[in-house]
């Protein structure tokens, strides 16, 4: 998309525009990273009807197995973040299976839950894990490379996943939101499509978790915290669940607004939760959705962007 | 060492019973997965702490001061937010969730994150069975079963019991019945908060108070909900028991870090195998 | 198009924002000397590096500033989180460019940025993380590259020995069944080890518990089935004050030592309501409200009319120590340039005389030696034992006020 592109280059932009600012440059990683996190997210929540609370299982685990190797074995880099890749993808089936067997505010629960085992796994067994600790390399990659990896991930994982959900396999997972009882009798393999949809999500944030373990240079169990997680969620909400997109703008945007209030830190994490009620209760649609419903204020409205706007659950 | 496990198991499984019943309730009755519950019994034990500590109110007054705020906070947070999105429960556990969180920093920002204490409200301790227990943690024990005893015999007797019990059980059957659903789930958020408020000024003196333990209690309300089933007192009860067992069986037997795995475990298979629980009544 | 636009709209205005947060956060080197700050201010030992480090600023400025500049702190909060607290140092870094770096208590925080502050070449005071990684492996391993990371703190296999002492003075009390509980963290691991290899012979009940435990009734039924009489706890998480209640309540027949670190607070008295008489912890002699120095009573009085209690977590002194020890080795090496500096802090001897102690020398490592405490030691570190609502110090020679003791009261449940 165009204004991808543009917005890519915009970002690439920012490097010499701040002179090389490490500082600008880890952030908008960090930022970036966060996108990822919160756009694959919205492929459950908003496409497919879960409400992932565990999102950061994904991630973490893919985490920790590169980290593993990293500081237990030499292996050649790309078998690492392959083995990482395939370890978040199978750690979907924690929270894709039990996804099949129960309703959807008990799947809250239970993908909260999960993260918070590894947590107190990681936390546990100190001489594999590290514990509190976690595991630290020497930095491997520079802050520009990793930058222009992460920009051009997040771009892809964008791209990606609205191919995605503009296919079949995107209308298939809508149906499965919209009603499930009706997807089934109408012969769709309910159980697989969730599975598939969650080892996808699971992929993206698997490559984001590894990118941020390069950038970090370190893991710890705090990626598998409840705010880790809830992070996410209130990123992807906020942005306009069910867009993608927005988000992952969300995801974009949060995390540079935090980094912007630091002067007021003490007050930030109540704003940030005072920002997710008001956007749960005033902005079904996530500010992008009541950025498209003003917009449509002022225009015709075309039959795609109406249904947009009653994304909402 | 068994009757250690048999002893405090009583203690906790009446906590944890408390705890989870305010929750449980205004889950059954309104359908609301109020996250905000655990908060609640932690502001309890911070308004204790800061009517004694700092304004120097004797401790009964300040104890009866901050159920009474309590259960206020509690109608108005319904009254506030929570009913205005009765419809959708995944917005509901986001708002409730978000609630938590602002009730918890709010307690950062104004009293400090730092440990704080509750006093006793008795000193000394006795043994039963060979067992110490301290004065404060019996009566905190005999507390929390008389409330449980006093809310089921209010469920079953009461006029409002039964309106509230009616409405839990069919909402649209109620209101046919002339049950005004709205004021019963006020009234069921105001139950609820003072449980929750109880719970805190019962278990604030036995352990640490941290803005922090919200999150814990919200946990084992959770469990015990989840475990017990929705709809029955008594189940809530025994699913407290069962929990507090499990844990300290588990602690005992196999490994005191595995407590919480051991919980979650039980959680999740309940929800896998009997996502109704144990004792429940309600559609899940 | 229009969509697009608006997309396009909102792209450039995040964009910008990464730009203005770079433009408006950006200074120029200007005379004052700048200290970075980080530390994580919802938890007692990250608020008490800022504090100290506040007051060290105070300190310094009042005498005048450094080589004829104001001293200025940059104080951001890690909110214990090594993504923000990395966002945190490279913020100070590259943005407020300050002079030198100081800070994390943490010590997850301490491992990610400290190779970030060395990379920028600029001199790392630790607040208080205690890992040995930091100053034992990687200085080291790596000293060109770490050379400039020092700290007041040693590092958590050397607090060991007052924690040892603890259990060595209980044995000289003629005691000899020792109960082992120690909270399953990194930190205290290798100190796990240690003890379970030198008592071998001596522990009957040994137990790893996790951090955010608060119910011990469990544990200590066993301590008391099998007939324990020192009860060792290492704790820094929420057990310490339930912990010390429930070993009251429960009548254990074992004094209770080790390093359960809420018992470091003056007010800890007060808050297990006399509970904790006996309870013996190890602790920075300096905070105490004692004279280990001629700078620790008037530090102590300072703080608590400054901040309107005393200090509680190890890092008040911890942190004002390294602040003061660096503003030494500025003015003696003239610069604030760090190679020089850190060239003035490795010199032998160096003499700074601190809150904790006299630090005689940075030894190779960087950990602090000398006034009375060895190359080995714990620098600053003391045993104290709460006793009649005092903490009274037994260990080491030089700065005992009283001997560990056996409360009558666990004398009483002893003979039963």
């Amino acid at each position: 998309m165009i204004t991808i592109l543009i917005i890519s280059l915009l970002l690439v932009a920012v490097v010499p525009a701040t002179n090389h600012s490490f500082f600008i440059i880890s952030l908008l990683t960090a930022a970036l990273i966060w996108s990822i996190q919160a756009a694959s997210w919205d492929l459950l929540a908003g496409y497919t009807g879960l409400f992932n609370f565990g999102h950061m299982l994904f991630a973490g685990t893919a985490a920790y197995v590169v980290a593993l190797v990293e500081v237990n074995l030499k292996i050649p880099r790309p078998l690492v973040i392959l083995a990482g890749f395939l370890a978040g993808i199978l750690s979907s089936l924690l929270i894709g299976l039990p996804s099949l067997r129960v309703r959807s505010v008990y799947f809250v629960l239970v993908s909260f839950v999960v993260p918070l085992i590894m947590y107190r796994i990681t936390m546990s067994f100190t001489r594999i894990f590290g514990g509190e600790y976690g595991l630290s390399i020497e930095r491997v990659y520079s802050r520009e490379s990793i930058y222009y990896v992460v920009m051009v991930l997040a771009a892809f994982t964008v791209i990606i996943l609205r191919i995605l959900v503009k296919s079949r396999l995107g209308i298939t997972l809508q149906s499965i939101r919209e009603d499930e009882e009706t997807a089934r009798a109408v012969g769709i393999n309910v159980p697989f499509y969730k599975l598939l949809a969650c080892a996808v999500s699971a992929g993206f944030s698997s490559l984001a978790g590894i990118c941020y373990f390069y950038h970090m240079s370190h893991v710890g169990p705090e990626i598998f915290s409840i705010m880790s997680s809830f992070n996410v969620v209130i990123m992807g909400l906020t942005g306009g669940i069910g867009t993608l997109f927005g988000s992952a703008l969300g995801g974009l945007g949060l995390s540079l607004l935090l980094e912007f209030m630091r002067p007021i830190s003490i007050y930030r994490n109540i704003t940030y939760a005072a920002l997710l009620v008001a956007v749960v209760m005033l902005f079904p649609g996530g500010l992008w959705g009541g950025l498209v419903s003003f917009w449509q204020k002022t225009r015709v409205m075309g039959v795609e962007e109406s249904d947009k706007v009653r994304k909402s659950e | 060492m068994v009757e250690s496990i048999v002893v405090y198991g009583i203690v906790w499984a009446a906590l944890y019973a408390l705890m989870a019943l305010g929750f449980s309730l205004i889950f059954s009755v309104a359908k609301i997965l109020n996250l905000a519950h655990g908060m609640l019994i932690m502001v309890a034990c911070y308004v204790v702490y800061v009517l004694v500590a700092n304004l120097n109110f004797p401790l009964g007054v300040s104890i009866l001061a901050g159920v009474a705020i309590i259960a206020l906070l509690g109608i108005l947070l319904y009254a506030g937010f929570m009913k205005r999105l009765r419809g959708s429960i995944n917005r509901l556990v986001l708002l409730t969730g978000g609630l938590a969180m602002i009730m918890e920093q709010a307690i950062i920002i104004s009293v400090g994150p730092h440990s704080k204490f509750v006093p006793s409200m008795v000193k000394g301790s006795l043994s039963i069975i060979g067992v110490e227990v301290s004065y404060q943690q019996v009566l905190s024990t005999v507390i929390a079963f008389i409330l449980i005893t006093l809310l089921w015999l209010f469920l079953q007797r009461s006029k409002s019991g039964r309106a509230i019990r009616a409405v839990a059980q069919d909402r649209d059957v109620a209101a046919t019945l002339g049950i005004n659903v709205e004021k019963i789930f006020t009234i069921t958020m105001a139950i609820s908060a003072t449980l929750a408020a109880m719970a805190g000024v019962l278990i604030a003196p036995i352990q640490a108070v941290t803005p922090e333990i919200g999150w814990g209690m919200m946990g084992s309300a959770f469990a015990v909900t989840i475990l017990g089933g929705i709809g029955s007192v008594w189940g809530m009860a025994i699913a407290g028991a069962i929990i507090a067992y499990i844990e300290l069986i588990t602690a005992f037997f196999i490994s005191p870090v595995l407590k919480e795995a051991a919980v979650f475990t039980i959680m999740a298979l309940t929800l896998i195998f009997k996502p109704s629980g144990l004792f429940g009544k309600g559609e899940v | 198009m229009k969509k697009g636009a608006k997309i396009l709209l909102l792209g450039a205005m995040i964009c910008l924002m990464a730009l203005a947060i770079d433009f408006f956060t950006r200074s120029e080197a200007a005379p004052p000397i700048k200290i970075g700050v980080i530390s994580e201010w919802d938890f007692i030992g990250g608020h008490g590096t800022k504090r100290a480090a506040e007051l060290a600023i105070r300190h310094i400025n009042a005498g005048g500033g450094l080589l004829g500049r104001e001293v200025k702190g940059v104080f951001y909060d890690s909110k214990a989180d090594p993504g923000e607290a990395k966002n945190a140092t490279e913020r100070v870094l590259y943005s407020d460019k300050v002079d030198v770096v100081c800070g994390y208590w943490r010590s997850d925080l301490a491992i990610v940025c400290q190779p970030l502050v060395m990379e920028a070449k600029k001199i790392l005071l630790l607040g208080g993380s205690a890992a040995p990684l930091l100053t034992k492996g990687r200085i080291k391993e790596d000293y060109n590259k770490y050379k400039y990371t020092f700290t007041a703190q040693p590092n958590s296999l050397l607090t060991l020995h007052p924690i040892d002492q603890s259990i060595i003075s209980s044995m000289k009390l003629g005691l000899g069944k020792i109960a082992l509980m120690v909270e399953k963290a990194a930190w205290c691991d290798p100190i796990f080890d240690v003890f379970s290899k030198k008592y071998a012979n001596k522990i009957v009940y040994s137990n790893r518990f996790s951090t955010a435990a608060t119910d011990f009734s469990v544990e200590f039924s066993q301590v008391k089935a099998l007939g324990a009489d020192i009860l060792v706890v290492l704790s820094t998480g929420r057990g310490g004050i339930a912990s010390v209640k429930q070993w009251y309540d429960m009548k254990i027949p074992a004094v209770y030592v080790g390093y359960p670190e809420a018992a470091q607070d003056p007010n800890f008295w007060e808050q297990t309501e006399g509970k904790c008489d006996g309870v013996a912890v190890g602790h920075i002699g300096g905070l105490l409200g004692l004279s280990i120095t001629p700078k620790s009573v008037p530090y102590y009085n300072e703080y608590k009319k400054v901040y309107g209690e005393y200090p509680v977590a190890y890092t008040n002194a911890s942190t004002y120590d390294i602040v003061m020890a660096w503003a030494q080795g500025v003015r003696s090496a003239g610069t604030i340039e760090s190679p020089a500096v850190v060239k003035a802090m490795e010199k032998k001897p160096f003499n700074y005389v601190g809150v904790s102690g006299v630090l005689e020398y940075f030894n190779e490592i960087h950990n602090p030696v000398g006034g009375g405490w060895k190359e080995d030691e714990a620098w600053g570190w003391v045993s104290f034992q709460w006793q009649n609502g005092k903490r009274e110090i037994y260990w080491p020679e030089t700065h005992k006020t009283k001997d560990m003791i056996i409360p009558d009261r666990i004398r009483k449940l002893m003979t039963k």
